[in-house]
């Protein structure tokens, strides 16, 4: 029961105690929900303190996908956004479709109840830019999603933007780049690099990478679990010896892997080799168990078509 | 009004147990006066801590002057008690908030709710006063079901919530009070009307 008093009072909406207001919005649907934040500094508030009920949410360059509603899809006309949901559009005088589409996803990020487990990006740079626009202006930070997956170019110099605000325990990110022949690979791995510093040790990281020579192996020792994938737009499609080779000592001599799979074309014999030259290999047909006696550790590797997996077993 | 004359709420006579029930009498805030079982009354937690604590006996409820609940008027607690009549014995939901709250409506609440919004809205505010926890979600639904396909606009007309400019004088008011959630608020919306004024939601 609430602890206002209704005594002497007149019954509406406008003077309807939090609690009472919450319990009657909360029925709504999500897209309701959120067009009540638009009636009143009291709505805004109540639909604020209740979970908006998205459990995804994707954000494309024009448009946004919350879990359970239509794309909502973002435009510019002349000088207005133009809006639309569920075939009705809506116009925004001197508005940005960008400046409309932010807003718009920020007044769902920014609720405390949120409980997110996918934020998906696959937009261009000029969302991210927007979003670190809003985010600097806002002091927006540690927004928590599950899972944060990111289709993107990491040249995108906005992009780090998102390691910065988001909270996130498992990360997939993917290269997406129309024009892949005038890529800048110095660039690109740099900019890998610098990305990866900024996530946390702790998130399982899944990163889909075009050209083995700017996988940022030197950042990746940080990472308990991880998932590599190589689909390389280079020739040969093959990781040669010494691709694999770097890899697996750099994963190897890590001290906190607990598991790294690699998913890529490779040649059984290269990695054979590859371990049997570096450290003491005990195998049996695709199963082999290395001891790295410097650091008192087993691992398994297990050499499957297009994957390599590889286990920290203990000592 | 004396216990003779008092308005007695429709009971299903078949749902009535063989045992003698007792019925307490309870008096709104304009005197009218209600007989009411003691099966129904659980479904209200506040009314039945009340007559649990106060232990009357059957000869006490009718010797006993009725027992006052100053903020609730007669018309609204009419409605209150009838729904208490015919969902007596029902169990009561239990809101956790572990799994997501879906309210139907029932036919007979539905009727019963089919009234003007003002004494709607008196009926949740007595729903929330006496703690009865389901008539409080179905009556809530009904006022959430106004809102469905309306845009702001629309909105405010159907809640009678008050223009911009009502709306700045209670912003103002609101700042006075110098309530800090208040005043939070406040700077998030005008700060979202400043930059999003024109957002989709």
């Amino acid at each position: 029961m609430t602890e206002t008093s209704h005594n002497n009072s007149i019954a509406t909406m406008e003077n309807m105690p939090p609690e009472i207001l919450d319990n009657i919005l909360g029925n709504l649907k999500p897209i309701e929900k959120l067009i009540c934040k638009k009636v009143c500094r009291k709505f805004y508030g109540s639909v604020n303190r209740l979970n908006p009920g998205f459990l995804t949410i994707e954000v494309y360059t024009r448009a946004i996908r919350y879990y359970g509603l239509q794309m909502i899809s973002y435009r510019n006309r002349g000088n207005n956004c133009l809006v639309r949901y569920a075939g009705k559009t809506k116009s925004f005088e001197n508005s940005n479709y960008l400046d409309v589409m932010v807003t718009d996803l920020f007044s769902v990020l920014k609720n405390q109840r949120l409980d997110l487990k996918v934020l998906s990006f696959s937009c261009d740079n000029s969302v991210f830019a927007k979003i670190h626009e809003l985010a600097v202006r806002n002091g927006l930070t540690n927004i928590r999603a599950e899972h944060l997956s990111i289709m993107t170019n990491p040249i995108n110099p906005a992009l780090t933007t998102i390691f910065n605000i988001f909270n996130h325990s498992s990360l997939q990110f993917s290269y997406i780049e129309a024009d892949i022949e005038n890529t800048n690979l110095q660039l690109l791995a740099r900019r890998y690099r610098e990305i990866f510093e900024l996530v946390p040790k702790y998130v399982k990281v899944d990163l889909c990478v075009p050209w083995f020579r700017t996988f940022p192996a030197g950042s990746f020792s940080k990472f308990r679990r991880i998932e590599l994938n190589f689909t390389s737009f280079a020739q040969p499609e093959f990781l040669n010896y010494r691709e694999i080779g770097n890899i697996i000592q750099i994963l190897l001599t890590s001290d906190v892997l607990d598991s790294c799979v690699l998913s890529a074309e490779y040649k059984k014999d290269d990695v054979i080799k590859v371990l049997t030259d570096e450290i003491k290999l005990q195998g049996n047909e695709n199963v082999f168990v290395l001891r790295i006696a410097d650091k008192n550790e087993s691992y398994s590797v297990e050499l499957l078509e297009k994957e390599i997996k590889i286990t920290r077993t203990g000592v | 009004m004396s216990v003779e004359n008092a308005p007695v709420v429709d009971v299903d006579e078949a749902a009535i147990p063989v045992e003698k029930k007792m019925y307490y009498r309870f008096e709104s805030n304009d005197k009218k006066e209600f007989r009411v079982s003691e099966l129904a009354i659980q479904q209200s937690e506040t009314l039945n801590r009340l007559v649990e604590a106060m232990g009357y006996t059957s000869e006490d409820v009718e010797n006993k002057p009725a027992i006052a609940i100053e903020n609730i008027d007669g018309k609204t607690l009419k409605l209150v008690f009838q729904w208490c009549e015919h969902h007596k014995g029902e169990a009561i939901p239990v809101d956790d908030g572990s799994v997501p709250k879906i309210v139907e409506i029932p036919e007979f609440d539905a009727k019963l709710m089919d009234i003007d919004n003002g004494l709607l809205f008196k009926l949740i505010w007595a729903a929330d006063y006496l703690n009865i926890v389901q008539l409080l979600n179905v009556s809530c639904k009904k006022v959430a079901n106004m809102a469905q396909g309306k845009t702001p606009a629309q909105l405010r007309r159907v809640y009678l919530l008050p223009s911009d400019e009502e709306d700045e004088a209670a912003k103002r008011a609101a700042q006075e009070a110098q309530d800090p959630r208040a005043r939070e608020v406040e700077e998030e919306f005008e700060e979202r009307k400043r930059q999003g004024g024109n957002s989709f939601f």
